[in-house]
Parts: C-alpha cells; sequence; structure tokens
C-alpha cells in the first residue's frame, strides 16, 4: 500500500502520516511505501507488537526516522536520512540509502541501522544494551562526525572507513567520551578518542568472525556486495575501542606518576640530589620522624635534679641544717646517721633546735600547707645526747677565734672538723656567751645547754678564759696564728668593745665590715655573729659556720663557694601523696593555719622520729620511692645502686619519649623536663 | 621566700577562661604519655590526684566504713595563660586510645588575659572569623537551560587559563605588518604575557614555611605543570629562593617576590647569570592580608642555618620586613622605582607586578598602575587573606574585605575600557571554607583575572589544623605541630614533602574540574568569565548593591 506524505499537493503534518500508517496497520497492511514529505517520526513506534512490517519511505524525509522503532519492524530509506534516525530504537531495522545525519541512533536500544554513507556528529551516543535482548548494531559505510559515541553503555558500532571524508580521523573529534559499554569496530585511522575512558585494541578471533559473519547482511542491505572481499580481506585493518572496565580504570588511575616518583625521576635530576635545600640543612631531607619520638630527636628531656634545689627548711635555716636529709636518713633506718649529722652545722642543735630557736624550718615546712609541719624541733631535742664527732687529721694550720659565745664556737667546731688547731679566747670565765642570760630567763634548760657545751669542753680545743683581747694581744695573735676570727658579740654604737681592732679591720657604728665571705679588710682576719650582724642565735652559728668555711678554703687554697641554690617551690612537689584527710590529723591544735610558734608535737622520750620521717616530703631530695620507675610507660628510667646506701635515677635515652610523667609524678620535685 | 601559707587559688585563671579546654577520659587513659609528649604549647601535663572513697562493707548486717585513700596519675590541663591549649589536637591524633580530645570553649575569655608583661596577644594564622564570608554567600544563578546551549564539564573541552601581565589591546600593540607577517615595531616594548592557571599559590617565604613544606609546594607546582598540564604558578613570599631552585628549569613556575626586607635578593641577583629560565612574573610585596599595615617578622629562633643562607644574613637574629619600603614616599615612587628595576633585572622580559592589603585606597594605586607601561597586574589581598606572625589585633580589626574591594577597581578599570589589559588578582579569604573553586569562580565574575590561596592550601595540602576559632595558630613560635611553618627539624621532619606535592595535585585538579563544573552551566568554555558579574547573585540586598550584582531570593 502506498501512503503519501502530501494531500492535494500540500503536505500533511507528522500526526496526520502517521494516523494514516496506523490505521493502515491496523487494516491489516504489512508492507508499505511513503512518500515522505519532511515529516517527523516516520516508522516508528509500530503497533501490534513485534508484527513484520516493511516501510520504504521515499522522498524527504523529516527528523527521528523510526524513533522508537519495534522488533519486526523494517524500515529502507530509499535516500539519505536527516537527525536522529532511530532515536531510542527499541528493534527496528532501518535502512539508509545514503548519509545519516547528526544524532543517529541517539539512545537507541535494541534494533539495526545500516547507514550507505556517513554518519553526522553526535551518532551512536547514549546508546544501551539491555541485557533481555540482542545488541543494538549501527553500521556506517564511511565515516562518522564529531563526538561519535559519546557516553556509549552497549551495542556494537561498525565504521567501514569506506572512503572517508576525513581520511586521518574517520571517527570525528574526541568520540568515545563517557563511553562505558559496548564495541566499535572501526577500519582507518582516529585521532584523540577519549582515552581515560576507552581503550584502542586488535580485534580477536571472535571479534573477527562476528565482523565476518554480519557485514555480509550489511552490504547486501546498502547494495555494497561488491566491497565484501575488500572489507574481509585482512583482520589486522580493523581495530576496535571498548570501554575500561570500572575495575580498569581504577587500576589505571593507581598507575598515575607518584610524586615521591616525580621527585626522584624529574626534580632531583633537574634540582640536585636531595631536593632544593639539601645543601642549606643538615637533617637528610625527605627523611620523616614520627610525632613521638626518643633520644635527640625529642624536644623535651628529663633531668634527675637530684638536690639541684634547696627544701624550704634547708633554705629558711640560717645555719642550713638539711632537716630533710635527716629524715631521710631516718627513714633509711640509720638514725644515729641522722642525729649526728646535725653537728656537722651546729654543735648547739639541743639548745638551740630544740629550745631557743623560732624553728624559720617549719615554718617553711612544705607540710605545713598540708596539715602541721615535721616536728624539727623535736629533731633537735632528740640530738642532745649525740656524742663527740671524730676529728679530721691535723692541718697544722693554727687558728685563734676571739670570742667563746655562739659564733665563736660555731666557727671554732667548723674549724675543728677540718683539722685546724683551734685556740678561742674567752673573755669571760666561762664560754657560752648569749645562752647563758637564757638559762638565767628559763628560756633553756642548763642541762640541755650544759650537754652541748660539754661536747664542746671534750673537743680538741684550747680554750682561754678570762682572757680579753687588747691591740697587743691581737697583734700577738695575728702573727702567731695562720687566721683570726673575730667572734666577739655585738658592740655598742660607738664599738669601744672592738677598740682592740687595727684600722684594716674596718668597722662602722660598732660592726665589722665584712664581705660575703665573712672576711675583713685584713684578709686573713675574719668576722661572724653578732660582732658583724645582729640575729638570732641560729643566725650567729650559720654566720660562725659560713666565717669558718670561707676561711677553710683560703687555707686549703680551694674556692668557697656560700650556698646559691634556689629554693624548690611548693607548687614543684606533689602534695596529693600526702594530703592529710578527715581523721588523720591528730593534733587539732596544730591546725594548718599555723600563726603560733612551732611547738614540738611530742616531748623527746615518747617521739616518734621515724614515724615522722615518713611524713617529711622530701623537698628536693629523691625520696627513692621508685613512683617514677613504675610511671614510665617504656620502663626508660631505672635505680642505679651506686654503693653505701647511695644511688641514682637514670634514663634509658633511647626508650624515653620526654613525656615527662616522671616529672608529673615525682613527689619531691626532682624530675625536671628541660628543653633539648 | 615563699609563703608556706600558699594562697593557692588567688588571681589563677579558671580553665572556663580558655579557649579550649582538654577532654580527658580516665578510664581510656594508658598513661603512655604520647600526648603530653608532644603537646606544642605544654598545655597539659602529667600530675597526681588523690581520691578518697569510704567503702562499706555490710556482712552480716553490720556496716563496716573504712576508707580507702588512692592517689593516681592523670593528665592535667595546666592554667597558665602562657601555656594554653590551642585546641591543635595533637594529643588526640597521637592518643592509642581516644581518651584526650581539646574542646572548643566558645565562652572563654582569652583576649582578656593574654597580654602578662604589656605585651599584647601576637600569634600566627589569620583573621579569625566563623562568620560567612561574602564569598561564600555568592551563588552562581546564570544557569544556561533552554536559552542557550550550556556546556557539558565532563565532555566538553575546557581551557581554564587566565593571563598575567599587561594585556595589550590588538590596536594598541606595536605592530606592524611585513608581507604576511605581523612584527613589532623595532625597538617597541610588548610587556609580557604568561598564561597560568587562575588559582596560584600566594607568597609563602622560606622561613615562614618549613623546607617539606615550601619544597612540597614547589614540586607540586611543577608536577602540575608537567605532568597534568595545570600551568600553576607559586609566589615565593619573601625570603628569598634557594640557589638550586633559582638554577633550575622549574624556576619558569616561580614567582619571586621582593618585599621591604629585601631578603634573599643579593642571592637571587648574583645567580641571574646562571639563571636558564625566566621566573613566571615577580611579586613587589607592599601589604598582605593577613597583617595589612604591619611588617614581617621572623623570629630570631627560626633563623637557623637554611634561613640565614637563604636571606643572606646571620643566624639567630630577628629578621624584620619594615610595613613600609625606605626608599618610597608615594604610589608615583614606588611604581617608578621598583617596577622599573625589577623589570630591567631580567630585560623586560617578566611581568611584574605589585601586591597591596585590600584597602580604600586601592583604586589609587590601581590608577597610577593603569598609566605605568610595566606595570604588569595588580595584586589585592583582602582581610582574610593569608598566613602570618603578627598582633592579634593587626590580623582580626585591619583590612579591608575583597569582594568589594576588588570590584571597585575591576569597575574602576571598565571605566578607562583597560579591564582586559591590567588583571586583577584577588586574595583573602579564598577557600576559608574550603569552597576553593566557588570562591575563585566568584571572584573571576566579580572582575579577578586570578586569585591566590594560602591558608587554605596549609589547611588541604598539610592538615594545618588552624581554623575560624583560632586553633592552632602557632605559626609565629615556630612550633608547628605540624611541621608545616616551623624549622625545627624535629618538628618539620613530620612533614612529608612528597605527600604534600600529592596533596597540592589533587587540590588543583579537583579545582580545576570544580571550575569547569561552574563555568560549564555559564556556558564558557575557552575564555574565563571575568567581570561576567551577572552570573552572580546573593539573598542580601546591601551585598548585591554594593557589588553591583542581582539580589535573589
Amino acid at each position: 500500500m502506498k501512503i503519501s506524505g502530501s494531500s492535494d499537493g500540500s503536505r500533511i503534518s507528522s500526526q496526520e502520516l502517521d494516523d494514516l500508517i496506523q490505521e493502515a496497520l491496523r487494516q491489516g497492511d504489512r508492507e508499505l511505501a511513503i512518500e515522505a514529505r519532511g515529516q517527523h517520526g516516520i516508522g516508528g513506534r509500530i503497533w501490534p507488537a513485534y508484527a513484520p512490517v516493511k516501510l520504504r519511505v521515499h522522498g524527504p524525509i523529516g527528523q527521528r526516522l523510526g524513533a522508537m522503532g519495534m522488533a519486526g519492524t523494517e524500515i529502507v530509506a530509499e535516500g539519505g536520512a536527516s537527525d536522529d534516525v532511530g532515536w531510542l530504537n527499541c528493534g527496528a531495522s532501518i535502512t539508509v540509502l545514503g548519509d545519516v545525519t547528526n544524532g543517529a541512533h541517539n539512545a537507541g536500544a535494541q534494533g539495526i541501522l545500516y547507514v550507505q554513507g556517513g554518519g553526522g556528529a553526535r551518532c551512536d551516543t547514549m546508546t544501551k544494551h539491555n541485557p533481555r535482548f540482542e545488541p543494538l548494531q549501527s553500521w556506517y559505510f564511511r565515516d562518522v562526525g564529531d563526538s561519535f559515541a559519546e557516553f556509549k553503555a552497549g551495542g556494537i558500532a561498525v565504521v567501514c572507513g569506506v572512503e572517508p571524508r576525513r581520511p586521518e580521523n574517520i571517527l570525528g573529534y574526541r568520540p568515545c567520551v563517557g563511553m562505558v559499554g559496548g564495541t566499535i569496530y572501526f577500519r582507518g585511522a582516529v585521532e584523540d578518542y577519549s582515552d581515560k575512558d576507552v581503550q584502542l585494541l586488535e580485534l580477536n578471533e571472535a571479534d573477527w568472525q562476528w565482523l565476518v559473519e554480519h557485514i555480509k547482511p550489511y552490504l547486501t542491505a546498502i547494495d555494497r556486495l561488491a566491497y565484501l572481499a575488500e572489507l574481509t580481506a585482512d583482520s589486522n585493518a580493523w581495530r576496535k575501542l571498548v570501554a575500561y572496565t570500572p575495575a580498569e580504570k581504577k587500576e589505571r588511575a593507581s598507575h598515575r606518576l607518584t610524586t615521591r616518583d616525580f621527585r626522584r625521576q624529574h626534580w632531583e635530576p633537574a634540582v640536585g640530589k636531595g631536593g632544593i635545600f639539601a645543601e642549606m640543612v643538615d637533617e637528610p631531607p625527605f627523611s620523616l620522624l614520627p610525632f613521638v619520638t626518643t633520644g635527640k630527636d625529642r624536644r623535651l628531656a628529663p633531668v634527675w635534679n637530684n638536690e639541684a634545689q634547696l627544701a624550704p627548711c634547708v633554705a629558711a635555716c640560717p645555719s642550713a641544717i638539711p632537716s630533710h636529709r635527716r629524715f631521710q636518713l631516718l627513714r633509711q633506718g640509720r638514725t644515729q646517721q641522722a642525729l649526728e649529722l646535725v653537728l656537722q652545722y651546729s654543735p648547739f642543735a639541743a639548745t638551740v633546735c630544740g629550745e631557743l630557736c623560732p624553728n624559720l624550718c617549719m615554718k617553711a615546712c612544705s607540710r605545713r600547707t598540708i596539715d602541721r609541719p615535721l616536728d624539727i624541733k623535736g629533731l633537735g631535742r632528740a640530738s642532745r645526747e649525740l656524742a663527740t664527732p671524730k676529728w679530721k687529721a691535723a692541718s697544722g694550720k693554727k687558728i685563734a677565734v676571739i670570742g667563746g659565745g655562739p659564733a665563736g664556737l660555731a666557727a671554732a667546731w667548723q674549724l675543728l672538723l677540718k683539722g685546724h688547731q683551734v685556740t678561742i679566747y674567752e673573755a669571760a670565765p666561762r664560754i657560752g656567751g648569749r645562752f647563758w642570760p637564757s638559762v638565767e630567763q628559763g628560756k633553756v634548760d642548763q642541762e640541755i645547754l650544759e650537754a652541748d657545751l660539754a661536747r664542746l669542753n671534750a673537743a680538741p680545743l684550747d680554750i682561754k678564759l678570762e682572757t680579753p683581747v687588747d691591740r697587743e694581744l691581737f697583734k700577738q695573735l695575728r702573727q702567731e696564728n695562720d687566721a683570726l676570727i673575730i667572734a666577739c658579740g655585738a658592740a655598742d654604737r660607738e664599738g669601744a668593745q672592738l677598740a682592740f681592732l687595727p684600722p684594716e679591720v674596718e668597722r662602722r657604728q660598732g660592726k665589722i665590715m665584712v664581705n660575703s665571705q665573712g672576711q675583713t679588710g685584713d684578709l686573713a682576719v675574719f668576722a661572724a655573729g653578732d660582732a658583724v650582724s645582729r640575729g638570732l642565735p641560729t643566725h650567729v652559728i650559720g654566720s660562725g659556720r659560713r666565717a669558718a668555711l670561707a676561711l677553710h678554703a683560703l687555707l686549703s687554697d680551694s674556692q668557697y663557694e656560700p650556698e646559691s641554690r634556689p629554693t624548690i617551690p611548693y607548687a614543684q612537689l606533689k602534695l596529693e601523696y600526702f594530703s592529710f584527710q578527715r581523721g588523720e590529723l591528730r593534733d587539732p591544735a596544730a591546725d594548718i593555719s599555723g600563726s603560733s610558734q612551732p611547738q614540738p608535737t611530742t616531748d623527746r622520750k615518747t617521739l616518734d622520729i621515724v614515724a615522722e620521717a615518713q611524713r617529711c616530703i622530701s623537698c628536693g631530695l629523691c625520696r627513692d620511692c621508685h613512683i617514677c620507675e613504675h610511671t614510665c610507660h617504656y620502663g626508660a628510667i631505672s635505680r642505679q645502686d651506686l654503693g653505701d646506701g647511695d644511688y641514682r635515677y637514670v634514663v634509658d635515652e633511647s626508650r624515653c619519649i620526654g613525656c615527662g610523667f616522671c616529672a608529673g609524678v615525682c613527689p619531691c620535685g626532682i624530675w625536671q623536663m628541660q628543653p633539648r | 621566700m615563699e609563703s608556706a601559707q600558699r594562697l593557692d587559688h588567688n588571681s589563677e585563671l579558671s580553665l572556663l577562661e580558655f579557649p579550649y579546654i582538654i577532654r580527658w577520659r580516665e578510664d581510656r587513659c594508658s598513661r603512655c604519655g604520647r600526648c603530653t609528649a608532644v603537646c606544642p604549647t605544654r598545655a597539659i601535663e602529667a600530675s597526681v590526684m588523690a581520691q578518697r572513697l569510704v567503702h562499706t562493707d555490710t556482712e552480716g548486717g553490720t556496716l563496716l566504713p573504712a576508707t580507702i585513700r588512692r592517689v593516681s596519675t592523670v593528665i592535667r590541663q595546666v592554667n597558665d595563660i602562657d601555656h594554653h591549649c590551642v585546641g591543635c589536637g595533637t594529643c588526640s591524633l597521637v592518643c592509642p586510645n581516644m581518651a584526650i580530645m581539646p574542646e572548643y570553649n566558645p565562652r572563654h575569655k582569652f583576649l582578656f588575659h593574654k597580654n602578662r608583661g604589656g605585651v599584647p596577644y601576637a600569634r600566627g594564622g589569620r583573621r579569625n572569623d566563623p562568620a560567612t564570608s561574602t564569598l561564600d554567600k555568592l551563588k552562581f544563578t546564570r544557569i544556561s537551560m533552554l536559552t542557550d546551549p550550556s556546556l557539558d564539564a565532563g565532555r566538553h573541552e575546557f581551557y581554564i587559563r587566565t593571563l598575567m601581565g599587561r594585556n595589550l589591546s590588538a590596536e594598541a600593540l606595536p605592530l606592524e605588518r611585513q608581507g604576511d607577517l605581523l612584527l613589532p615595531r623595532p625597538g617597541a616594548f610588548i610587556p609580557p604575557v604568561r598564561e597560568i592557571f587562575p588559582i596560584r599559590i600566594g607568597g609563602m617565604s622560606i622561613g615562614a614555611l618549613s623546607p617539606p613544606m615550601w619544597e612540597g609546594l614547589a614540586m607540586g607546582v611543577a608536577y602540575l605543570n608537567e605532568v597534568e598540564n595545570i600551568p600553576v604558578v607559586m609566589c615565593s613570599g619573601e625570603g628569598g629562593l634557594p640557589p638550586r631552585l633559582l638554577k633550575s628549569r622549574y624556576l619558569k613556575y616561580f614567582i619571586p617576590q621582593i618585599a621591604s626586607g629585601y631578603f634573599g635578593w643579593d642571592e637571587i641577583i648574583h645567580a641571574l647569570p646562571e639563571m636558564i629560565e625566566d621566573p613566571a612574573a615577580i611579586e613587589i610585596k607592599y601589604g598582605q592580608g593577613a597583617k595589612p599595615g604591619d611588617g614581617g617578622l621572623l623570629m630570631a629562633y627560626k633563623v637557623l642555618k637554611l634561613i640565614a643562607k637563604i636571606r643572606g644574613v646571620p643566624m639567630y637574629v630577628d629578621l624584620a620586613s619594615p610595613p613600609t619600603h625606605q626608599t618610597k614616599y608615594s604610589i608615583e615612587e614606588a611604581v617608578a622605582k621598583m617596577i622599573q628595576s625589577v623589570s630591567m633585572a631580567w630585560g623586560f622580559r617578566v611581568p611584574v607586578y605589585p601586591k597591596i592589603s585590600g584597602t580604600k585606597t586601592a583604586l589609587a594605586v590601581l590608577n597610577n598602575l593603569a598609566r605605568h607601561p610595566y606595570a604588569a597586574a595588580l595584586t589585592i589581598d583582602g582581610e582574610d587573606g593569608a598566613t602570618g606572625a603578627a598582633y592579634n589585633v593587626s590580623m582580626d580589626k585591619m583590612g579591608h574585605p575583597i569582594a568589594s574591594n576588588l570590584r571597585d577597581c575591576y569597575l574602576e578599570l571598565v571605566k578607562s575600557g583597560k579591564q582586559n589589559e591590567l588583571p586583577l588578582f584577588a586574595a583573602g579569604g579564598v577557600g576559608k571554607e574550603a569552597n576553593l573553586a566557588a570562591n575563585a569562580a566568584a571572584l573571576i565574575l566579580l572582575g579577578a583575572s586570578g586569585v591566590d590561596i594560602g591558608k587554605y592550601i596549609m589547611q588541604a595540602a598539610a592538615e594545618c589544623y588552624g581554623d575560624e576559632h583560632n586553633r592552632c595558630n602557632l605559626c609565629n613560635l615556630g612550633r608547628c605541630p605540624r611541621g608545616i611553618t616551623t624549622q625545627d627539624p624535629r618538628l618539620y621532619r613530620r612533614l612529608d614533602a612528597d605527600r604534600v606535592a600529592q596533596r597540592v595535585v589533587d587540590i588543583f585538579k579537583s579545582a580545576e574540574t570544580e571550575l569547569k563544573k561552574i563555568f560549564a552551566p555559564m556556558g564558557r568554555s575557552t575564555q574565563l568569565p571575568i567581570g561576567m558579574a551577572d552570573g552572580l547573585g546573593v539573598g542580601d540586598q546591601a551585598i548585591a548593591d554594593r557589588l553591583q550584582i542581582s539580589y535573589v531570593c
């Protein structure tokens, strides 16, 4: 049956022509010859479904010939067709005996398109392959235009490359962008296909078999069977483009040149080994460190600063008695040593520490910030019956001490400890000086003072009582002795009591002028005690001791180093270990506000000094508690035994990460973190 | 001597005053010390805690209370203002048990206290401002639908390039016809122009940055040019360049910066005869967005061997770049002297342009440059810009936002018809909220030929912790926990230069794709839509009016 696209010489609408075609099909016609006049969508959506219907279309054909064509429909266009031939083809076989313009088989899913000529732009784009059906086929005899097979997801396209318009590139500009499936067989040259989407391959056996098998019906349909021999002569003349699988794409992405390889292969050869800074840095370039480092790569390193800082009790004591060290010895069970240690600092532990002294040590005691200070006064009282120490071998140096009061006796005591020969010149009939008025005032029991003095009397001291020193005697003493210490007590403002001194021993307002070492204008003459500056007994004892030590340094050609260590701040201690808790404060009278004068908490007989020693925080002096050793996560800290009860804690640098946990947990503030 | 009666909490700050509070979970902590080992400010430390518990046995109905006392190791945040937690979170990074984490404290009163010793708060980083920036409020509202053919970023070929250099109009070019050829007239000057990717890496010096950071950026730039074909250029910042780079073929991707400290310039001039490539351009820094009106200062403890060598200075001295160039007192003088001298150094073959801080006076500078034949471009660095070490007040309170500053300058060029001649580069908060391509595109539509990035690249390429809540910002102290802004090898060796380079490549590749995704719907593929402000809209009438773009809602 013939159907015309014209009526009375004028063109009918696409809708009218479609109505005519559908009506003819309903009437049972299965072979239609259509005289087209540019109508749209001819031969598409032919129902009843899958019925074998043949359409021959002649004349000018509009867009979308065979659009949404169904299986069973066969369309032959007797000339070229315009855009979108076979758009969304669902199974029709379409033969175009001429060229197709843009968009042929766009979004096609099934069916066949045979093109006798070439294709325009964007042919075979968005094609699909539904597994329920055979794949779509698109055949182009010459070549195709730009943007071929964009986003192709399935189906087979064949471009025979016969007499192409551009022999150097038969698939047009940038084919296969976004192509994810299907195959393109082609014969000829291609340029700039989207190589991130597709790969160019040789045909394999199955490809060639399929091509040879299917090309004959194609050539027959387009009336070009004469080319069969030429087109099937050589499989090597053909190649194919297929999409990379997602796995292949991923694999390809991973083959990207790494920046590390770029550096090694390009950067360093151009700028020099080790990069642009290599010649200017000490560290090896491109060498990584972890965040947490050990050894020399730590930013902070712990230091076991044992006794590098003064305990507050020591810093507060003008006699510099290391009470915390005495408590340490007590904790170590070295009770006798603990008690005797005081004699290295003062011969008047019982009289002064135990009785007369306001115990500045206890006022400063760190423990007082928690509950009550350590009973250092009690410790003084417990020191009453100490034996005279063993003296050093004689040095052969002779020293005269003018004055047998606390300062002179303290100085003489220190000099004796150093092995010097000491003579004391005392104007009064007994030694002890200003202690005696305290006895008379009832501030200290006579037996206590006498016990301390007995130790002095038993010492190898030459004590010349009732021997006031005048100018003449002074001159003589100066000549007979290697050095002198003046400790003659306080003088009035006019300094009449100091008249015996030569002019080089300078005085001002009744006080002897000394340098920081207790030295007067005559370098071999030292002065101490109230004659220099008035103070508590502990002050004058300290002053006597310092002058004696400086004098000893002078005589032994060594350097006297006055105490210069800083006092440990309370914040550096970890008082939490010691903090009192409800019910633990045994003596409510000794409350923590502690404004009253320190009192011994117990009498001498009942004082459990060992238990008291446990209360001592041991500020700045390692308590040997092993907390640091236990705390260190890396086992970097260990205790080294040095014999004789001595020890130290050491750090294994190769394990330590510089975290500061040792410093953070140390009760005594020994560990400190130092920047490296 | 300290009073034994310790008044422990008098004048102490509570942790609520601090900007970051450490959340530590005792139940998870293994006391391994990794957190305290890495804390850059020593804001956390190990300590001990005493606890008292009354444990009562109830056997046989008899109540038997017992007091249990326990002292255990804890992690404590210190309440010393000079050791404040900066919220960097390195502690949580290294914690094996997820036991520790700093938490931002929005009610902090940090600035009330951070001036101990009469020293105002100084820091690194840039302006802290959690508010959405103008750039991030701009939307691309011109989407080609059926009205005109839109482009497909994935399908169409794009050419995301811009021109850096004086781009004379065809009529103004001093060319003459010789047969079929157009050739420069003898003796005529044709300004040098470079075709580059419109996002540049802004000036961050060797010194401000650590060796692996700077080299990582540099390698990434070289890779982008040579492997990815994305012609990204990078400014050196004011700290010279290593001779190895100056003499290499890669120099063409770099913009050496000259600033008021003139650091490293004698070495650059010494290297001139040995250069096998010209640099991409030369930037003359007059100001920077991070601290407008303030100079640069590299603290002595960052001036180690490397920096001393590159900058040509002794070690361990403070290196000041004054806020002004000493030998210049006017715009005219600055333009005439500096641009000319520096152009001359490379035989007028290299574009030379100034960079200024965003400022109300930008137009005056611009007008002067427009008249100067050697002026290749103008870079304006807005208030959110860059990185720096400066007083907080300079960073937070000084400066001009980039959007209107750039727009004013562009419209001024339009008035004189020079908008395609003198390119404007904009910086300052580009990528502040990680929208790198969107911010760059917005500035391009407002009239920029390109943009610079600084902080963004540190955050994206090297995991810089910095954020708008003053997180970390330790750049000035040389204690950068990431190793980005430090000269301490123990810290900078944490940073993997290869990885930085990789991230730079990733960042620019993805930015290029995003730019395509923005420009495609506008139908622009081969030319940047510079000044195409009809593509922009904003849901704020005042911004719309000020920028002369459409108000949308």
